[in-house]
């Protein structure tokens, strides 16, 4: 559903919500998340399969994680002056605990 | 007019340079009075409209004509020629008529031929003056071409005066600039809308704690909102502002939370003693309060809560009170002698020098405060005090003790405080140079402190923080010398060279000593430093260059 850009080729990893849905994001943007960066650059099976199953994140939820994380690694290097990133309030507590798990 | 001029202000000299002198200033007010007398009552006031605008406009445009004005070009004659017809009066010195030239703008209403396309036109108050310093005004069509490239300008213009706001407001709140977390962005929000929270839900304590605290700066901490915090497993409850919250609201604490272990009430002056009675009866596991600001709870309850829940309580922070007295000491100390490790007691008005011979009897105390309490302190009480608890203690803060002498440094600190690591003796404007020096010179049998404030003690001097230097160098994570007006150079360069790998934060505000080349060579030196806070340092300048991760703030040109 939502893809991010990348300099050169693709170097692309896909999460999986809780109801299937599928995000293929660049692994740049991915790692903006630490939690998602220590998966894949563990030893374990998503650093091999480049895919991880979000079990608690449905498909909606992770569809603005993906935008924030992609939103973060857009600006990182301009962060005086950027644009508000929009969240529907009634998202916010989901948001919050899904970003909690994420360490984003 | 001559060329010779004497010495003058910048402000003069500005004027000048903006063609703005008190000759033109009268002229155009005496014009104005005259057509106000030709122009007769009727239409005075739209006359004055006009001069007003007159008078911003000179400001604006006039170093654009300043060039025009030596070409002395075809459009510039002519509006001189009006000028003077208009005036109808005698041709005055050359000087006098180019001042008239640089103020005079064509009224609203008039017939304009365009600076570019030369077609007629009439003049409005919107008319734009011609580009690249030409004399006269823009028509309509010529003047809107521009107007897409002046909103870019604007634009960016704005956007980088956002940007200049919010780097400097990060920096107030210590903060590098960076890219909100995704948590924070959501807790802000939640905060926004918390009216409309029925449950926080599973977030976490962190969390929790992160919304309480927004809240509580938002001054929205309130009866309805408090509940969202009350889960029946929390731990731990830290509300800062609760004077919003009536004293049913503090019930409501004890009745959901009953595992509470450690609560911190801050502003809360709406707490009675029924509240504190309700707290004394439900929360068995409590064992570290701090109440900032309850004064309306009065002794019996004060002892009353000490007598049933003292023997578990490990730490006690009582501030800004004036109804604990002596008789609630008592029970404290009668009651917590055996478990009290921490007190703190700050800004309690009603204990005064000899009640405090009570705590003699707390022997397991390893952080000891009382602070703003100067009619509290006197040398004896604790040099007594520090003979007793000083081996063991960490942590020891005495605030505004202005009325303790050198005695207390050397009779009490240096041969006892052994294991001291944090030490804060603000205001304390009788502590000598020579007797801080002594107290750290050779004090072999403390290992070096973490955390040292010596802000206002404006007696002390070079030696005295020198010495400190020279003694904790290895340890020190946190120096606040805000105000040792007497410091020089030469202690900062002892810092500097000392090695000091753990400093990470110094206020050295209103030290004016400090400028660009010291705080630059801290930052240099010093490899752990994040935060340097510079209030007042007028010799600190947007010149300075501090090494990446250093922040320094409190720099007159940081300001928004």
């Amino acid at each position: 559903m939502s893809q991010a850009e990348t300099e050169e080729g693709g170097d692309f990893v896909l999460l999986v919500s809780s109801d299937g849905y599928k995000f293929s994001i660049s692994r740049k943007a991915a790692m903006v998340s630490g939690t998602l960066q220590r998966m894949f650059e563990g030893a374990g099976l998503e650093s091999q399969s480049n895919r991880v199953i979000l079990k608690d994140i449905n498909g909606v939820l992770l569809e603005k994680v993906c935008e924030y994380l992609c939103y973060n690694l857009k600006h990182q290097n301009n962060p005086g002056n950027i644009p508000e990133f929009e969240i529907p309030p009634e998202m916010a507590l989901e948001l919050l605990v899904a970003s909690d798990f994420l360490d984003v | 007019m001559s060329r010779v001029r004497g010495p003058n202000s910048a402000l003069t000299e500005f004027l000048r340079e903006r063609g703005i002198d008190a000759l033109a200033i009268r002229q155009r007010y005496e014009e104005a009075q005259r057509e106000q007398g030709e122009g007769g009552q009727n239409d005075g006031a739209a006359q004055e409209g006009i001069t007003e605008e007159d008078g911003v406009v000179t400001v604006s445009s006039a170093t654009s004509s300043r060039n025009s004005r030596r070409q002395s070009s075809e459009p510039a004659a002519r509006v001189r020629s009006r000028v003077s017809k208009k005036k109808k009066r005698d041709a005055e010195d050359e000087d006098d008529e180019l001042i008239l030239d640089r103020i005079a703008r064509p009224k609203p209403g008039q017939i304009e031929f365009c600076a570019e396309c030369n077609n007629r036109f009439t003049v409005t108050a919107y008319s734009k003056p011609a580009r690249d310093g030409g004399e006269g005004l823009l028509c309509h069509s010529c003047g809107s071409k521009y107007a897409q490239e002046e909103k870019k300008q604007k634009k960016t213009q704005i956007s980088s005066r956002k940007k200049r706001k919010s780097v400097a407001a990060a920096l107030l709140d210590k903060q590098d600039v960076m890219v909100p977390k995704l948590q924070d962005l959501c807790i802000k929000l939640i905060a926004r809308y918390i009216d409309d929270v029925d449950m926080l839900g599973d977030i976490g304590e962190v969390n929790m704690d992160k919304i309480a605290r927004i809240l509580s700066r938002n001054r929205s901490l309130k009866d309805n909102t408090v509940r969202l915090f009350l889960v029946p497993s929390v731990k731990q409850l830290r509300f800062w502002d609760c004077s919003n919250l009536c004293s049913d609201s503090y019930k409501l604490i004890a009745s959901f939370c009953p595992q509470l272990e450690s609560l911190v009430l801050s502003m809360c002056g709406q707490m009675t003693d029924e509240v504190l009675d309700y707290f004394t009866e439900k929360l068995e596991h409590l064992h570290a309060i701090a109440f900032n600001g309850a004064f309306l709870i009065r002794n019996p309850c004060w002892i009353n809560f000490f007598t049933k829940r003292g023997s578990q309580l490990t730490s006690v922070a009582i501030s800004n009170t004036l109804r604990f007295d002596r008789t609630a000491l008592q029970a404290l100390v009668d009651n917590c002698a055996d478990t009290l490790e921490e007190l703190s007691l700050s800004r309690v008005g009603n204990i005064f020098a000899a009640d405090l011979p009570l705590l003699l009897k707390l022997t397991k105390l390893i952080s000891l405060e009382i602070s703003y309490m100067r009619d509290a302190l006197t040398d004896d009480v604790i040099i007594d005090i520090l003979k007793l608890i000083g081996p063991q203690l960490i942590t020891l803060n005495l605030d505004d003790c202005d009325t303790l002498s050198d005695r207390v440094l050397l009779e009490g600190i240096r041969p006892y405080c052994g294991k001291l690591q944090n030490l804060s003796l603000g205001l304390g404007e009788n502590f000598t140079n020579e007797a801080l020096a002594t107290l750290f010179r050779d004090w072999e049998i403390n290992n070096g402190l973490i955390n040292v404030s010596l802000m206002r003690c404006t007696k002390v001097g070079d030696e005295g923080v020198q010495a400190l230097i020279e003694h904790s160098a290895k340890t020190l994570v946190i120096l606040n010398i805000n105000s040792v007006y007497s410091l020089t150079d030469s202690t900062f360069h002892l810092l500097a060279t000392s090695e000091c790998e753990f400093l990470s934060q110094l206020d050295i505000g209103f030290v004016h000593c400090v400028g660009d080349k010291e705080v630059e060579m801290l930052s240099e030196r010093c490899p752990s430093l994040q935060l340097i806070e510079a209030y007042g340092n007028i010799r600190i300048t947007e010149v300075a260059k501090m090494k990446p991760g250093v922040r320094l703030i409190g720099r007159q040109s940081d300001t928004i």
